[in-house]
């Protein structure tokens, strides 16, 4: 599948990088030093990245399948990526409660929700009962809005 | 511009500042209190924490919540309690370890200058302690076969913590040389020893107490000026001829640029519940004894052990 | 004695303890059943309750919540493929696909009863072989720890049969994932890319809610519009719920081998509950004469792993009470509940405080048959959960998770690290490669890196400490044995899967 063709590129790169920064990592320790370890890991991972590529290339020829379809697919899991890096952006901003309740509302959105009184009842409820739960009963802050001071 | 204008400029600047302060401090605390700890939950530090807490809350008539922030020696917990608001919600329980060593061993982006002491809560002590079953009764049984057999006794600790600090000092005054084998805490380094993979165990005394008072394991000795009223038979190495120290401390600290009133406010709460009688017997039932030192005091344990352990970290 | 067994009865038969145990049990089952909220979280925060209760109480409900929270990640993986707990990542494996196929009832009562049982095996082993246990630990020294964790991770291959390729690397990844941050046994900064945040490494929790909640919630985005699993209310009385005599032929041995090994598993300092799910899931699939029927709804691969991670939980607390020294994160914690009350856990608990003691033990046999009864009350509830829409279930979910990790880290970086982990779960599954094993991996990696370094400074710098010791010896000598099977397996599979290949083509 082309797809593991990039995976695999993807992990061998990572671990050149890697081994890149451990091999200037000064390495300390007695007998088996600080880098040994991850680094043996990482040259590892590279050789299996490469085994993966090879094996990969070499099977394409042999049955290369369609990939499964659906544009509308990828551009929902991009956009609830978006959305929840957005959210956790927005949370020392905005605060907990407005931040969660706006993200749950888009969330819900995404997987196709179009039932406007279950997400605004929802929007309210989910972040409202967490709230209550971890401030008033246990005494755990949540990120509070740095906007409104 | 005029100088006139200036000064007007600044007067009002000034003085908006110092209302501005005033009324926070007047206000505060308004709002609940992060108390940062930055070892893992129920570690000693943190068994501290969450005693000192509640009563620290009531003192100051708002909730104090202990969050642990452990990680990076300490240093992660240390830095989160450095770049919040500059308001006094968010305290640190700083301990020798995130405090003095991380900072000393590694830039990590502050030292203890970065900090305001507010009170010391606990001076420990650190204990070499070997198994019931050994042959070494007294420091200098040990100190004598260790001279004699360089490089075979092995001692476990966490790397560059306290314990392992003042057993290099040992080493330095009594010339003896050991193996040190690493270990990721104080109850994996006391399993290390029961287990016989390691011959001598120095560590806070909490972390050992209950083998002690069971006669699991026996201590030569301890690192502190006096004996340590929990164990009195327990000899200090002064005694025995080596000056050597280790005491780790426990308290609390804010960010420096926190306002003057915020900081009198907490001292005072600090104080009060450091001394009270309540959560001293809280705290001994934990082997924990409470050595309250005011803000300028610990202040001055900052920079000691800092010039202390300078010369054995820095660099390294 | 009789004296003491009767005091300890009367003490926690008091309807206060009772209760107590009983909160513990629901909280512990609900957080361990939300993705996102975590057991050692729940207990650390339930902490200072403890302090103004008596210790048996303040215990109780700590063990409560730490009994039903280790269970309770089982329901969610079985209902929703997310893993509420780390250790319950194991029982989705094969949950998940019973509910699949309509027979969640079963899957749900499995893992109930599975762990139940387990978990009596394991209160029983504490109460009357802590000493012993104690004394086979304490042989666990850092040799002993590499050599099973290297069999630990040999297991992995089981796990990823047809797959090896893919499985091999997710769980290196895993293992390299672990070792960022400061090395433990130097101090010194590796792999942090200049990034401070970084120098605590990847956090455990941020890692584990990635790669299952988040993931499963891109998976699930993907497919919109899909109908929830049950339309009606479902009955727990229909035969595709209950639990046949064939279910329970199948399902017994696994129970049998899983509990006695869980137990010991538990008892060693740093493996925990989620190595023994998986190691426990791995040998009984391995051991199976139908390994093919794992991950396709195997109700023996439910009762294994749910029994592996129970029966942790009573003999977590033999190191703590017979050497006063906690072997994982929650007893880590319980310990501050003991020394606060003055009962400083370790030998001399035994002989000072015998009568608490006996009350401890009682409240744990007590703890796991109200877990019984308030679990099997629960069913009816949790499995309902199947009929809630994922529009509103997964964004719940993802709420759930950025507030779980705030809570649990209060880091902003560990929260986008969630986020990123949740992308390459996604991606990892998406394109066929296993996540067990990057679990897995994360978890074993400090252990055998630790145990590695360790016992060279040990030996000096020599190999042959590893041989030497037997348990060391036992254990690399089963993962040797573990890798040649998998790979004659391997081996066998791919010449036939070639053979037919040439038929066809």
């Amino acid at each position: 599948m082309v797809r593991d063709a990039w995976v695999a590129l993807a992990v061998a790169a990572a671990s050149t990088v890697s081994l890149w920064d451990l091999w200037r990592t000064p390495a300390t320790g007695a007998f088996v030093k600080t880098t040994t370890f991850p680094m043996a890991l990482a040259a590892l991972m590279l050789v299996l990245a490469l085994v993966l590529l090879g094996a990969t290339l070499r099977d394409r020829a042999r049955r290369a399948r369609p990939a499964p379809g659906g544009s509308g697919a990828t551009v929902r899991v991009m956009l609830l990526v978006a959305f929840t890096a957005l959210y956790i952006g927005a949370l020392p901003w905005l605060g907990y409660l407005v931040s969660s309740a706006v993200y749950f509302g888009a969330a819900s959105l995404a997987f196709g929700n179009r039932d406007a009184l279950s997400i605004v009842i929802a929007m309210i409820v989910v972040p409202l009962a967490l709230m209550l739960f971890f401030e008033k009963y246990m005494i755990v802050l949540l990120p509070s809005a740095g906007l409104f001071g | 511009m005029s100088k006139l204008a200036r000064l007007f400029w600044t007067a009002v600047f000034l003085s908006s500042t110092l209302w501005l302060g005033a009324a926070q401090a007047q206000g505060y605390p308004s709002k609940p209190i992060t108390l940062i700890v930055t070892w893992p939950a129920g570690g000693s530090t943190d068994v501290i924490a969450r005693l000192f807490a509640e009563p620290l809350g009531e003192a100051l008539g708002q909730p104090v919540a202990v969050v642990n922030r452990a990680g990076g020696g300490g240093s992660l917990g240390t830095m989160a309690a450095l770049d919040a608001p500059k308001d006094g919600y968010t305290i640190l329980m700083t301990t020798s370890g995130n405090h003095v060593l991380t900072p000393l061993k590694k830039d990590v982006g502050y030292t203890y200058q970065n900090f305001v002491p507010i009170g010391q809560l606990v001076a420990a002590t650190i204990m070499l302690a070997v198994r019931a079953d050994s042959k070494w009764k007294t420091l200098d049984d040990f100190v004598k076969d260790a001279k004699a057999n360089p490089g075979k006794y092995t001692f476990g600790a966490v790397p560059n913590g306290m314990p392992q600090l003042t057993l290099n000092g040992l080493e330095k005054a009594a010339g003896i040389k050991l193996v040190h084998i690493p270990q990721k805490g104080g109850a994996p380094g006391a399993k290390a020893l029961l287990a016989g993979d390691v011959d001598v165990l120095p560590a806070n005394a909490a972390t050992v107490a209950s083998n002690l008072k069971a006669g699991k394991m026996r201590a030569l000795a301890m690192f502190g000026e006096q004996r340590d009223p929990a164990f009195p038979d327990v000899p200090t190495a002064k005694e025995q001829g080596y000056a050597v120290f280790g005491s780790p401390f426990v308290g609390v600290a804010v960010a420096k640029g926190v306002p003057q009133p915020v900081i009198d406010k907490l001292s005072a709460a600090v104080e009060k519940v450091a001394k009270s009688a309540d959560f001293q017997a809280k705290a001994e039932k934990t082997a924990t004894v409470i050595t309250y030192l005011p803000a300028k005091a610990f202040g001055a344990v900052w920079a000691r052990d800092w010039n202390t352990y300078a010369p054995m970290l820095k660099g390294k | 004695m009789i004296d003491l067994v009767l005091g300890a009865f009367a003490e926690v038969l008091s309807a206060q303890t009772l209760g107590l145990i009983a909160i513990g049990l629901v909280v512990g089952i609900v957080i361990g059943a939300i993705p996102g909220l975590n057991v050692p979280l729940a207990v650390a925060i339930a902490l200072p309750i403890t302090f103004k209760l008596s210790p048996i109480g303040g215990l109780a409900m700590l063990v409560g919540i730490y009994k039903g929270g280790t269970y309770g990640g089982s329901i969610s993986a079985v209902l929703i493929n997310v893993p509420g707990t780390p250790a319950a990542a194991a029982t989705a494996l094969d949950g998940a696909p019973l509910t699949r196929q309509g027979k969640a009832g079963k899957a749900l009562r499995m893992s109930l009863y599975a762990s139940i049982i387990a978990e009596i095996l394991s209160d029983i082993a504490l109460i009357l072989f802590a000493v012993p246990i104690a004394f086979v630990a304490l042989k666990v020294g850092p040799p002993e720890t590499f050599s099973i964790g290297l069999f630990a991770l040999a297991l992995i291959g089981v796990l990823s049969e047809g797959n090896m390729l893919k499985g091999l690397m997710a769980g290196v990844l895993g293992l390299f994932l672990s070792t960022f941050g400061v090395d433990p046994l130097t101090g010194d900064f590796r792999l942090t890319f200049g990034v401070y945040e970084l120098s605590g490494g990847w956090s455990f929790i941020a890692l584990v809610i990635g790669v299952f909640a988040v993931a499963e919630a891109l998976i699930q985005v993907e497919r919109r519009g899909v109908k929830p699993i049950s339309t009606g209310k479902v009955r727990l009385s229909e035969p595709q719920h209950r639990l046949d005599r064939e279910d329970w032929r199948r399902a017994l041995p696994a129970i049998a081998r899983s509990a006695p090994i869980g137990v010991l598993i538990g008892a060693i300092p740093g493996l925990g509950a989620a190595v023994s799910a998986y190691l426990n899931y791995g040998l009984t699939r391995n051991l199976s004469k139908h390994p093919e029927r794992f991950g396709q709804g195997a109700i023996e691969g439910v009762a294994a792993a749910e029994a592996g991670n129970n029966a942790v939980t009573a003999s977590t607390f033999v190191p703590l009470l017979t050497l006063g020294v906690p072997g994982d994160v929650i007893t880590a914690i319980m310990l501050g509940a003991f020394i606060v009350h003055g009962l400083v856990p370790g030998p001399a608990l035994f002989e000072k405080e015998s009568a608490f003691v006996a009350a401890f033990f009682v409240m744990m046999i007590v703890t796991t048959l109200l877990h019984l009864v308030i679990g099997r009350i629960g069913l009816p509830l949790f499995v309902q959960t199947t009929r809630v829409s994922n529009k509103l279930l997964f964004p719940a979910i993802m709420v759930l998770s950025v507030t779980g990790v705030f809570v649990a880290t209060n880091s902003f970086f560990d929260i986008f690290a969630m986020l990123g982990f949740g992308v390459l779960g996604y991606v990892m599954v998406k394109s066929g490669f296993p996540v067990a094993p990057l679990l897995i991996g994360f978890i074993l990696g400090p252990l055998i890196e630790v145990g590695l370094r360790q016992s060279m400074i040990m030996s000096r710098g020599g190999l042959d400490i590893f041989f030497t010791r037997p348990i060391s010896a036992v254990f690399l000598a089963l993962a040797a044995l573990t890798v040649l099977t998998v790979a004659w397996r391997e081996r066998r599979a791919a010449r036939r899967s070639r053979a037919s290949d040439g038929d066809s083509g």
